[in-house]
């Protein structure tokens, strides 16, 4: 029912102008779906490492000073230059920190901060893309933000989930030497508690993925652009059995690669996933 | 015929040296020279601005597949070509493959007299694309380059000095760059040769600024000194083919290490 409710409403404003709405919307008012904004002296005013613009970039999306995790990071980044590279991550505490393949971030945790994942790049790496961090952490960021948004508004709560994320600025002392590309955001989310990977590619593949889950999926994929998330590894299921949204940097980008995900699926679901996605922008 | 092939065989032995290392080497009219060449090269530390060690926090590796050849035209021109592909691996940067600029020349003999010669080789830098990090500039360029080599014997075998300097400059960035190599050579045996080489990239800093980070290979403004040891060996006539090994003795903004070279060549 729920599901034909959101085709219906899904019928009555063109995909353009609502993905559209949305963006604006996100791109506005995004920082409204952040904990809090109340801006204290300290996140108002630019640290000296940090150049003024950038500050103001990233201003609406800094963890609160009122969060629970910013006093921990606050002693774990002020007593060492941990981002230096992969080494000083792991003297810092920071688990199996190792970049990723294409995008050469490292997503870790840390045992002072259970229930959060890290996401960054250490001073030793170069630029991915010769972008600063900081913009993939507000990327990413608005992409939660618009995702959030969306399944909220077509009532996908039961079936799908998106951290909340936060960029964090890392003191500037200690800072390393000038040699380094001296990195000044990382970015902090919730962890999702996700399954393992044989959990989450056995789960695609059952009885759990209907045609109703793949119906809402496609939706949420089309109408925001995300290009990158049909794929088992960036939706993964968690342990209370929704559908997390991990990979929230590339949205409002057409087409999708809805054929990704294909090979995850049973025979049945193939078949419908392709008939969905045949129409696809 | 055997007089042609004693010819030839001599001249080989004359440009062994600059034909492995593409310095003073001159064709006869349409004669083709072509060089495969497989390097390594691999480091986990640089040099700074100051010209200070430092750890780089990353495993760098990379290994090019260079062609090179030559195509005489007059008794006094020669022409040749280079194009090299790469790949590289860094611990933390991840892959990136793909060609370095291309280069084109053309050589000419001013004077052969004697035993010793001088010539003059100028190079155009074609950009095989974009900038990419650690494997090119992305950069039209030229340079312009006086040679001078000598042959003589000692204790009857067969030495050879050879010169180069000239200066490199590119289009916008990177700087610009005195470019020199010395090489000596010696024959221990009629059908081997061992030569040792020390090339400088001296950078003059000239360059416009680029938001280049990368302080391992091809930072706009560098300077390297670099030092090859290479044992030749002739196959025949026609061919050769030679090992060697080389390592960054000093440099500015670039990264230490070295790595192990190997050449195959034919001559028609």
């Amino acid at each position: 029912m729920l599901f034909q409710m959101c085709k219906e409403r899904h019928r009555q404003t063109p995909i353009k102008l609502r993905t559209i709405v949305v963006i604006v919307a996100v791109l506005l008012f995004g920082n409204f779906f952040s904990e809090t904004h109340v801006l204290s002296a300290y996140e108002a005013k630019a640290p000296a490492h940090i150049k003024k613009p950038i500050w103001k970039s990233v201003l609406p999306y800094l963890l609160p000073e009122t969060h629970p995790a910013k006093p921990k990071l606050d002693a774990i980044f002020s007593s060492q230059r941990a981002l230096l590279n992969l080494k000083t991550l792991e003297k810092a505490g920071f688990r199996n920190p190792k970049p990723r393949k294409y995008t050469h971030l490292i997503v870790t945790s840390h045992p002072d901060l259970e229930g959060y994942v890290i996401k960054l790049y250490v001073d030793a790496q170069r630029y991915y893309k010769d972008t600063p961090e900081w913009k993939y952490w507000i990327l990413r960021i608005q992409g939660a933000h618009a995702i959030e948004h969306e399944i909220q508004r077509r009532g996908l709560q039961e079936y799908f989930k998106v951290p909340k994320k936060w960029i964090y600025a890392v003191p500037g002392k200690p800072q390393p030497s000038e040699e380094y590309l001296t990195k000044n955001f990382i970015l902090i989310e919730e962890d999702m508690d996700l399954c393992t990977s044989k959990m989450n590619h056995s789960l695609w593949k059952g009885s759990t993925t209907d045609k109703e889950l793949l119906q809402s999926l496609y939706s949420l994929l089309e109408d925001l652009g995300l290009k990158d998330c049909a794929k088992p590894d960036n939706v993964p299921f968690s342990i209370d059995g929704k559908i997390a949204f991990i990979d929230t940097q590339t949205w409002g980008e057409w087409p999708v690669l809805y054929e990704k995900l294909t090979p995850f699926l049973s025979k049945e679901m193939k078949a419908h996933w392709k008939k969905l996605t045949k129409g696809a922008r | 015929m055997n007089g042609l092939i004693v010819y030839l065989y001599g001249m080989l032995l004359f440009l062994l040296p600059g034909t492995l290392l593409g310095l003073a080497s001159f064709q006869e009219p349409w004669g083709f020279l072509f060089c495969g060449d497989y390097k390594t090269y691999q480091t986990d530390h640089f040099w700074n601005k100051h010209g200070k060690k430092m750890p780089a926090h990353n495993d760098f590796k990379k290994k090019t597949i260079e062609a090179y050849s030559e195509l005489g035209l007059t008794c006094r021109d020669t022409l040749f070509a280079k194009a090299k592909y790469d790949t590289i691996e860094e611990s933390l940067n991840g892959n990136t493959r793909g060609f370095e600029d291309f280069i084109l020349g053309w050589r000419n003999l001013i004077q052969l007299k004697g035993c010793t010669l001088y010539g003059f080789e100028s190079k155009l830098i074609l950009p095989a694309g974009g900038t990419k990090h650690s494997l090119r500039y992305g950069r039209w360029g030229g340079q312009c380059s006086f040679i001078a080599a000598n042959y003589f014997t000692i204790y009857e075998r067969n030495v050879i000095i050879d010169f180069l300097a000239g200066y490199r400059c590119y289009y916008g960035f990177p700087s610009g760059q005195i470019r020199s190599h010395l090489t000596l050579a010696y024959d221990p045996s009629p059908r081997t040769q061992v030569l040792a080489t020390a090339h400088l990239e001296y950078g003059v800093f000239n360059g416009k600024t680029h938001a280049d980070h990368n302080m391992i290979c091809f930072n706009p403004n560098y300077r390297l000194l670099k030092i090859e040891l290479q044992a030749v060996f002739c196959l025949s006539a026609f061919s050769y083919a030679s090992v060697g090994y080389y390592w960054h003795a000093w440099g500015v903004n670039v990264g230490t290490g070295g790595g192990f070279f190997a050449t195959a060549a034919v001559q028609f």
